[in-house]
Order: structure tokens, then C-alpha cells, then sequence
């Protein structure tokens, strides 16, 4: 009779901290999450930071915008890679757009017959669903109505290689 | 007299289980009120977007169209009194295309994530007056904010979520 109270008492206590475990594994988990969110948005930030500041995509033409994305040099990347594979793997990354926020401009694709009129230049595809991390940039280029360089706002959209 | 030891073991057990259960709910209330406290946070992403948005260039030029002055510039501009070429005031200039740059950046709304924003420039001196653009945003609620500074000017934007 004892044993039989012993067992029932036992397997009341295991049910009971299975549940206090599992409240509390459910919690460690959210946070889990908030913190991988939190990681993915500074990984974002560190690549515009190292796109903005690698020769292939820096601002050198004036030294008043150190952190600029020449997007004249983004097009011409952009071009490069499409019949070339030597930067593929060079940035590490799935995919990676350059998307002109503001002033918007038209929606589509740039290329070097419509550029300026258009609004992203996409250097890396990807053919599947990614989850991106953005990042705001300054994007510069010259204009040549106002013959300066003119400096817009945009976001780098970039999506690192999963490992498979 | 009949036994009842096993159903005092009962007992005990189910007192100790519930005692268990208030101490964690205490600690739960105390953890989550915690994580209430924490939401309003510094955004690197906001801090970022004000960096590229000092950048931008803006449609005020102090030169006849020679050059045009960037947002960061013309936050000096704006402190010094300074009129634009085309007949604007330099502060309403900044103030114009702070909020057109904000409301096209972000997606404002209700059933938008991102609820409305307070943004200000502090320009710590007497001789220009603060900007500053509220929109659906009274900070008693959940917000992310970024701030940069420029010389001796603060940008700052809040973002209520």
C-alpha cells in the first residue's frame, strides 16, 4: 500500500516539474528568439558597414561621404556578375539588393539604359524565400542636371548563406 | 481507528505543489514586468537612418544652385539664420524634408507595426529654435529610438510600436 502512495506521489512530482519545465523552456525560447532578431539586424549592419567601406561599392569620388554606396559602381557590379562568376561567392551572401528608398523613383530594375529612373539594383539573386536583414545607407551618384553629386537614402537588402 | 496516513501525504503534497506554483508565479510577474520595462530600446537601425539621412541632399542651396546643402549642413544653415537661394527659410527647408524623408521611409499606420513617431533636432543654442515633428506618438507606450549627433546638434527619432 506505501509503494503504491510512493509511486503515486513520484509521478505527481515528475508531471508537476515537467510542466514547470516546459513554462519555463517556452519563456527561454521567446527570449531565444528576440535575441537571434537582434543578431540578424546587427549582421545586417555590419555588412552595409562593410559593403560601404569596400572599394568595389565605396564613395571615392569626394571625400564628404565616407559611408557612401557609389551607385554607379553598384551597377556596374551588378552588370559584372551576370557574366561573370569571380564575385559570387566573394561577399559570403545568398542575396544582396541595393533599393533606393527616398526619393522613390520607378519601381524596376536598374540597368544602364534607364539609371537613374529606376529604384534597386539587385547584385545577388536568390530564387527562393530568404529572410532579410536591411540596412539603411547613403547611396551616391552624380547628377548631371545640377553637375554634383547628389546623395540619396537607401537601404542594403542582404540575406547571408545558410548552412546547408 | 482507521489510518489516514496516505491521504495526509496527499495533502501535504498538494500544499507544497501550490506553494511551488505561487513562488513561480510571483517570479513570472516579476520577470515579464521586467521585460515591459525593456521595450523601450535603442535601435541601431534608427541610428543608422538618421546617419544616412544627414546625408541626404536636400533642395536648399546658399550659392545660386552651385551646390546644394545636405540635411546635417543644413541643420548649421538653419542655426545660423541662413535663407536658401530659392527665397526658403533654412529651418523650414530641414523641417519639410525631415518629414518627407521620415513618412516615405517608414510605414506609419494602425495596422502597421510602426505607429506613429516623434522626431526632434536639438540645436542647444538660443538662436535657432528646436525642431520638432510629432506624428500618432506620445512616448507613454512602447518605442525604439536612435539619436546621432552633428556638431553641437542632436537628431532624434523615436518610432512607437
Amino acid at each position: 500500500m506505501k509503494m503504491q502512495q510512493m509511486a503515486f506521489m513520484l509521478i505527481g512530482l515528475v508531471l508537476f516539474f515537467s510542466m514547470v519545465g516546459i513554462v519555463y523552456f517556452t519563456i527561454m525560447i521567446g527570449g531565444l528568439r528576440k535575441e537571434a532578431t537582434k543578431l540578424q539586424e546587427e549582421e545586417a549592419r555590419e555588412i552595409s558597414k562593410k559593403m560601404s567601406s569596400s572599394p568595389e561599392f565605396a564613395f571615392t569620388s569626394k571625400s564628404d561621404c565616407s559611408n557612401c554606396i557609389d551607385l554607379e559602381k553598384a551597377l556596374m557590379i551588378a552588370d559584372l556578375l551576370k557574366t561573370s562568376q569571380d564575385y559570387e561567392k566573394f561577399w559570403n551572401l545568398d542575396y544582396l539588393m541595393i533599393e533606393r528608398v527616398y526619393p522613390e523613383g520607378e519601381n524596376v530594375e536598374c540597368t544602364r539604359f534607364n539609371f537613374p529612373d529606376c529604384n534597386k539594383i539587385t547584385i545577388i539573386a536568390s530564387e527562393r524565400v530568404v529572410s532579410e536583414s536591411p540596412a539603411f545607407v547613403a547611396l551616391a551618384r552624380w547628377d548631371p542636371e545640377s553637375e554634383n553629386y547628389k546623395y540619396e537614402l537607401g537601404k542594403v537588402h542582404t540575406s547571408a548563406r545558410k548552412v546547408e | 481507528m482507521i489510518e489516514k496516513k496516505g491521504q495526509e501525504e496527499m495533502v501535504g503534497f498538494v500544499v507544497i505543489m501550490l506553494l511551488v506554483a505561487v513562488v513561480f508565479v510571483i517570479f513570472l510577474g516579476f520577470y515579464l514586468r521586467k521585460e515591459n520595462v525593456d521595450q523601450n530600446t535603442e535601435s541601431g537601425e534608427i541610428s543608422q537612418f538618421l546617419d544616412a539621412m544627414m546625408e541626404y541632399t536636400t533642395e536648399c542651396s546658399l550659392n545660386g544652385g552651385y551646390t546644394y546643402e545636405n540635411v546635417a549642413n543644413l541643420a548649421r544653415e538653419c542655426d545660423e539664420g541662413s535663407q536658401c537661394s530659392n527665397g526658403k527659410n533654412a529651418c523650414d527647408t530641414l523641417k519639410e524634408t525631415s518629414k518627407e524623408i521620415i513618412d516615405s521611409t517608414w510605414n506609419f499606420g494602425d495596422q502597421s507595426p510602426t505607429k506613429g513617431y516623434n522626431f526632434a533636432i536639438d540645436f542647444n543654442t538660443t538662436s535657432a529654435s528646436d525642431i520638432r515633428l510629432i506624428e500618432n506618438c506620445d512616448l507613454s507606450g512602447a518605442y525604439r529610438g536612435g539619436s546621432k549627433i552633428y556638431q553641437r546638434f542632436k537628431f532624434e527619432l523615436k518610432v512607437c510600436i
